[in-house]
């Protein structure tokens, strides 16, 4: 596209944030760590100070993954109790990858498939988030089952959970993602970021869906364009006026206004892009690898695009594993170990380790209890946290009883969370940098948990 | 009786349609303009062709629906198998299948109900279990098309037992529960087969709206321990070629045969269907099922669900309570007492006067964002595109167009009923489900290929790439009065608005007419290229 055209549909179409507003005091963010009696030991070096830039990078795993089958109790009775309770899908003690202890003083595993994930953790990189999920309110143990008013609304559905993990809004308090209220409140401090803070290569989602910022989505493949407007130079300034010509139906006006953002993001990423420099890591050729490594590539020119602050959304599907799930599972873990691992280093590479978390999330964990090769649609999951500022090596949460009808258990080996969406997105935020004061704009609900910083960020 | 059935719907339609306005040209009737005549064709089939659109301006909506219910249903089993040998895989051969008969094949209307019931009903390649089985992909489509007209009890059925459902929501293979070792019944199919494929999650008044208790909220339709039934009942089925009991197969052996009951791996103890009565211990699985199938069929939810369903899909993103309702009506009973006559549902559909008149009322937000598909097999049919090889090798258009006939990323489809662009369609409260995957990226990429499409000539296409066939353009390309005046009728149904048209006559005289074939082609190319990217060609009306 040429830079007339081009700038034709930035003046058109680019946002305007407002100019001059200096950038919201970031850093700080380890309240509630006082608490931790094991601090990591980690062995590489410290990861270097943040350069006034931070993404978060949010994997989804699609499909409700088996989290008891991702970390699980690596010897002892507790282990004894998980067989029991996974017949055939028990995965054999020997083959277990041995992380550490978990706060109920349990040592923990990782699938054998990750043995990359393991490494980070070892190395103080990488953390474990235990039995998170949608929550009204705080549940204690012997509620359980008899607080209906507290259990979130469609529980174990899976658009109605990916939705409410998205929208962090069990209470149903939020129509709009929470990267998107975060995004609503930093974009007019970004004076000189014109990338939307959300950018998605996973196509549209909840998650970066604001009330007035909605993220991006991009093609893996690097920028796009129209081969049209390529081979007949003289279409572009006519097809920009079509786009911009009032449209008389309201579909066909915000199919012209989106329009206008693909191609006017995408020319404005294709030139940033041009001077990328090589990537010195290599991810798997998988799906996900392609979407992270695009997310490295995207990073490492975030001086040419001027952006500050961006909220990465990639996925990962197939963890619906009501079948098959021992072959199907492994296969998705060594994606995720793999590709976890290699983002790692990519943003070491890019000297910006400690600046890029990445987290995952999903629409559910499964259920404890099994249906012959597969698992069905449970609660709470455990989820993974990678990056330099992660307080890694050990684990945050409450690790539930793996016995089926335990404390927790909801029915069926369905355990309810012991923490929330809420808690766990806040204290993502709170290192990304909405201050404390602000972060009741972004969780309405996090009032009613102790825990709005549980700590897992430095 | 499939004639008569649709033609006392036709004729209520019809009545019904013209008591609403005293314009019957509109309407069903005959003396259609072309421009009304294509737009009918752009609701349904995969696209309206000149020789369609004077098929209907001749004798009417009315009398061409008659002639679509009545025709042959084209299946695709046949030219899959056909195509294997001219195709790089078997993959290959079903897009290719799916491809020419979308383009060509005389059942347009059944075809075109069909796609629309296999993104209700939803199996996908893209599931490990079923990328590597497009036969049962190909059969399972099948199913759809032989039912498209069919009863919705009977579709449910074969739906239920087909191995391509069995395998992609796992109670192909699903056991007996075990008491001893705390194993359960895999409720996959249990779950879905409500909240996606006859209920839904929430009770229904007629016209779709939610009924709400007395505290005003919503009225979940079940719960966990409803699925826990209903997964108890759908146990027991595997591969039709099993001998004995197990979820295993070899592809080789593998028919498109329904699954078979293996009544020892069938939990026959007594069961609680949804509307609270018990099924009794010892039935058989096939006795089960026909409960099970019967009790959702007869549930209140089924009419506005599948009816919101259907009309989404075929017409408006926003259809009308009223509009929910009449249908719904139609589904409940066909005017001959029959419950769930699709024929009769869709004809209705299609007739109703919202979906005749809707887009007068109102013109800014009736209709729906099409599909990238339609996008797509709409210019393709337009242009009566054909291969060298005869092949209709369109291909994997996962990249280009986020979309392939069986082949969303889940059981929800390539998108929801229930998606709401973010910004003024969300903001006003409407339903946009097209737009969750045409991203503003995915919008370049459509465009940018249907541009590559256009562009594609005899001379630079491989053999089985389908080529437009602009010739037909060239005679009247001298005058761009006259091509945007045929155009607007095949490509827009007539309502290309005065902006389009002044842009598109401005781009087609960056090439002077020469009068050579060359240029004169060359310009049918352009105004061919700006119909098929503008914002009006995105949006069926």
């Amino acid at each position: 596209m040429s830079q007339q055209t081009r700038r034709d549909f930035l003046l058109h179409t680019l946002p305007t944030f407002a100019a001059g507003a200096g950038l919201i005091a970031c850093g700080g963010g380890a309240g509630g760590a006082a608490s931790d009696p094991t601090p990591p030991t980690p062995t590489d070096p410290v990861p270097p100070t943040p350069e006034g830039y931070k993404a978060l990078v949010a994997i989804f795993l699609f499909g409700g993954n088996d989290a008891y089958n991702m970390i699980l109790p690596a010897s002892g009775s507790a282990y004894s109790d998980y067989a029991k309770a996974r017949l055939d899908l028990a995965l054999p003690q020997s083959r277990l990858l041995a992380l550490g202890a978990a706060d109920n003083g349990v040592p923990f595993a990782a699938h054998p498939a990750m043995s990359e994930f393991q490494s980070l953790y070892a190395r103080g990189r990488a953390t474990v988030l235990a039995n998170v999920g949608p929550l009204v309110a705080p549940i204690a143990d012997g509620q359980v089952r008899s607080a209906s008013s507290l259990r979130p609304p469609r529980l174990f559905s899976h658009n109605d959970q990916s939705d409410q993990w998205q929208k962090a809004s069990a209470a149903g308090l939020e129509s709009v993602g929470w990267a998107g209220r975060a995004a609503d409140l930093l974009a007019p401090t970004l004076s000189r970021q014109e990338l939307p803070i959300g950018i998605s290569y996973s196509g549209a989602n909840l998650l970066q869906v604001g009330r007035s910022q909605v993220g991006f989505a991009l093609g893996t493949g690097g920028a796009v364009e129209a081969n049209f407007l390529r081979q007949n130079p003289a279409l572009r300034p006519l097809y920009a006026e079509m786009l911009a010509a009032g449209q008389e139906h309201l579909f066909a006006r915000e199919y012209a206004s989106g329009q206008q953002r693909g191609l006017s993001y995408n020319a404005l990423i294709a030139s940033a892009l041009a001077a990328a420099p090589a990537s010195m890591v290599s991810f798997p050729g998988d799906r996900l690898g392609q979407q992270l490594a695009a997310v490295a590539k995207l990073i490492s020119v975030r001086a040419r695009l001027g952006v500050q602050r961006q909220i990465f959304f990639v996925s990962l599907g197939g963890f619906d594993t009501h079948s098959d799930q021992l072959a199907r599972h492994e296969k998705l873990l060594r994606s995720l170990s793999q590709n976890l691992d290699a983002f790692y280093r990519a943003t070491e590479a890019l000297g910006l380790a400690g600046n890029v978390t990445t987290f995952t999330a999903s629409d559910f964990g499964r259920s404890l209890s099994v249906n012959g090769d597969g698992t069905d649609h449970g609660w709470g999951s455990h989820q993974l946290i990678v990056g330099g500022a992660v307080r890694g090596g050990r684990f945050h949460g409450q690790m539930p009883d793996l016995v089926p009808g335990g404390s927790r258990d909801y029915t069926g080996g369905r355990f309810a969370p012991s923490t929330s969406v809420d808690e766990y997105g806040s204290t993502l935020l709170r290192w990304f940098g909405i201050p404390a004061s602000e972060m009741a704009a972004v969780f309405p609900n996090i009032g009613r948990f102790g825990t709005p910083d549980l700590g897992f960020l430095s | 009786m499939r004639r008569t059935v649709a033609a006392t719907t036709l004729s209520t339609a019809v009545a019904s349609a013209s008591a609403a306005t005293d314009n019957s040209k509109l309407l069903g009737g005959t003396l259609l303009d072309r421009g009304a005549s294509a737009r009918f064709l752009t609701q349904t089939t995969f696209g309206p062709t000149r020789a369609e659109i004077d098929r209907v301006a001749l004798i009417g909506r009315d009398l061409w629906l008659l002639e679509q219910l009545g025709k042959t249903a084209t299946l695709h089993l046949p030219r899959y198998q056909a195509l294997l040998a001219q195709s790089a895989s078997a993959t290959d051969a079903r897009y290719a299948a799916w491809w020419e008969i979308a383009l060509t094949a005389p059942d347009q209307l059944r075809q075109r109900v069909a796609f629309a019931l296999s993104e209700i009903f939803v199996v996908s390649d893209a599931d490990t279990a079923l990328n590597d089985r497009p036969m049962q992909l190909t059969a399972y489509y099948d199913l759809l098309v032989r039912n498209a007209f069919g009863n919705f009890r009977t579709l449910l059925e074969q739906i239920a037992l087909s191995p391509a459902m069995g395998l992609f929501l796992s109670h192909l293979g699903n056991d007996k529960p075990d008491p001893v070792s705390g194993r359960r019944p895999d409720e996959n199919f249990a779950r879905e087969a409500m909240q996606l494929f006859s209920i839904g999650l929430w009770q229904l008044n007629r016209d779709g709206s939610p009924i709400l208790d007395a505290k005003g909220e919503q009225i979940p339709t079940y719960d966990l321990a409803v699925i826990e039934n209903y997964a108890r009942i759908y146990t027991g089925w595997t591969w039709a070629h099993r001998t004995s009991w197990g979820r295993g197969s070899n592809q080789a052996d593998e028919t498109e045969a329904p699954m078979k009951a293996f009544p020892d791996h069938h939990d026959s103890d007594s069961k609680v269907l949804i509307d609270g009565s018990v099924l009794p211990a010892g039935q058989t699985p096939e006795q089960d099922l026909k409960a099970a199938l019967d009790s959702l069929f007869k549930h209140a939810n089924v009419p506005p669900f599948i009816a919101r369903q259907l009309i989404i899909k075929l017409i408006t993103s926003n259809p009308s309570p009223a509009f929910i309702e009449r249908i719904a009506r139609v589904f409940e009973n066909n005017g001959l007492g029959v419950r769930g006559d699709l024929g009769a549902v869709v004809t209705a559909i299609f007739l109703d006067p919202e979906a005749r008149l809707g887009f007068l009322s109102d013109q800014t937000v009736y209709g729906k964002l099409k599909e990238p598909l339609l996008r797509l097999s709409q210019l393709l049919r337009a242009f009566e595109a054909r291969s060298r090889s005869g092949v209709y090798g369109v291909g994997r258009t996962q990249a280009a167009y986020a979309q392939a006939p069986l082949g969303a990323n889940s059981v929800f489809n390539f998108f929801s009923p229930q998606f709401q662009q973010p910004g003024p369609i969300k903001n006003a409260g409407y339903y946009s489900p097209e737009f969750q995957l045409q991203t503003e990226t995915q919008g370049v990429l459509i465009v940018d290929n249907l541009g590559k499409r256009i562009a594609l000539t005899t001379a630079t296409a491989g053999d089985n790439d389908p080529v437009l066939d602009l010739g037909s353009l060239v005679a009247e390309a001298a005058d761009s009065a006259a091509l945007l005046d045929d155009l607007n009728v095949l490509m827009l149904g007539g309502s290309m608005s005065a902006s389009l048209r002044d842009i598109a006559s401005r781009a087609i005289a960056l090439m002077p007419d020469a009068g050579d074939e060359a240029s004169r082609m060359k310009r049918a190319q352009i105004a061919v290229t700006v119909i098929a990217v503008s914002p009006e060609y995105a949006v069926q009306r």
